[in-house]
């Protein structure tokens, strides 16, 4: 991946400058989920692949993904190990000022699920600034990955929704028809920008799909229209900017 | 069950109603009930001069929820002087909507660069929507 067809595209495939910190994750992830879902192996892309096996659903899945998402968040450093597997791609998008997700959101797509991720982009109400990275936990291919829309695409998308906003279906199926899915192995993360179209389609595959994704921003970008300090922390500062900031503490409190 | 205060934002088109449901149950996750009510005079909101005369004249107070920590932005600059001040009255701060608790000074200061920054942010940006950054860019 080069950046002229990151900015053309508006998303990349890139793989890890460091598999340690994302075995790491995968490996503190996979704990937890045996503890909660009772999954069995020593394996974790094995397991989490025939995660399906279990045969939890509905409510049931859903209660106890929930719960798997507040354990992870609050005990499993996903931002950082993210941070440091990626290191190159997210300084290089971003710069050193960051802003990271407080929360990671970890999806769960069985196969022939019915319920997977809805058609939206982040953008608004997010920052057009923020950058997402959805990492794969397992080797994500065909309806197993998640579909996007890039650049072009995206734009042809939202003047079709504009001669007919009222048609939501055949949006739907449009987008539907024109997204790309996009392969993502175990060792990878699918950066995309806020403002494009994606979403999952029914998976097909015969293996589940592990999934998280965290957003970074630049700490100085302008916010979308959701509150910063409900859905990001600060992640890191340059040693210039913490000088401005020693500063600016100590002339806003004068 | 700790006993709070709480003080909507006289600035907001929010209804009333609703900030208080919203300031409810921020109390409630922070182990504690509103057992008092109250909310700056428009005139005095930006520099609220309201708050800490009140919180002193009410007895038995640990604490007081603010709808917003907008509500220490409305002045020239973050109004960081009022936090610490009521602080050193030995209360804790809670800001319902953005989900945020500062217990004691050295809690603002861990809080203070990511403060100062978003305000900094919100003043550059007062004004600007998403579309007119877009299409600049």
């Amino acid at each position: 991946m080069n950046w002229e067809d990151f900015e053309k595209n508006g998303y990349g495939v890139f793989p890890a400058d460091d598999m340690a910190p994302l075995d790491e994750l995968r490996r503190q992830i996979f704990a937890k989920t045996r503890d909660i879902f009772g999954l069995e192996g020593e394996d974790p892309g094995a397991a989490f692949n025939s995660f399906h096996k279990l045969s939890i659903t509905g409510a049931k899945l859903n209660e106890l993904r929930v719960k798997l998402i507040r354990e992870v968040t609050n005990s499993v450093d996903s931002g950082t190990l993210i941070f440091n597997a990626f290191q190159n791609t997210i300084l290089t998008l971003l710069g050193p000022d960051l802003l990271v997700q407080k929360n990671t959101n970890m999806v769960i797509q069985q196969p022939n699920d019915p319920n997977p991720s809805e058609l939206h982009r982040d953008a608004p109400a997010n920052s057009p600034y923020e950058i997402v990275v959805w990492l794969p936990l397992v080797d994500c291919f065909g309806t197993k990955s998640m579909y996007i829309l890039n650049r072009q695409k995206t734009a042809q998308a939202l003047a079709k929704l504009d001669t007919a906003p009222e048609n939501w279906n055949d949006f739907h199926d449009y987008c539907l028809e024109t997204g790309d899915n996009v392969p993502a192995p175990y060792g990878t993360a699918l950066f995309f920008w806020t403002g494009l179209f994606h979403g999952s389609r029914m998976n097909a595959e015969k293996e589940t799909r592990f999934s998280l994704n965290m957003r970074y921003k630049s700490l100085f970008s302008p916010g979308g229209l959701k509150e910063p300090f409900e859905f990001f922390k600060i992640f890191r500062t340059s040693p210039l900017t913490r000088l401005g900031l020693e500063f600016q503490k100590s002339e806003t409190i004068r | 069950m700790k006993s709070f205060y709480s003080c909507i934002d006289a600035f907001l088109s929010a209804p009333q109603p609703e900030q208080h449901l919203v300031i409810r149950e921020k109390a409630k996750k922070e182990g504690g009930g509103i057992t008092f009510y109250g909310a700056e005079e428009y005139r005095s909101a930006p520099v609220q001069s309201f708050i800490v005369p009140k919180l002193k004249r009410t007895a038995g107070l640990e604490g007081v929820v603010f709808f917003t920590l907008n509500q220490f932005r409305y002045g020239e600059k973050l109004n960081v002087k009022l936090m610490r001040e009521i602080l050193d009255l030995g209360l804790e701060m809670h800001f319902a909507r953005e989900d945020i608790s500062l217990r004691s000074r050295e809690e603002l200061e861990r809080w203070l660069s990511f403060l100062l920054v978003v305000d900094y942010t919100k003043r550059r940006d007062a004004g600007s929507e998403w579309r007119e950054i877009v299409a600049q860019a």
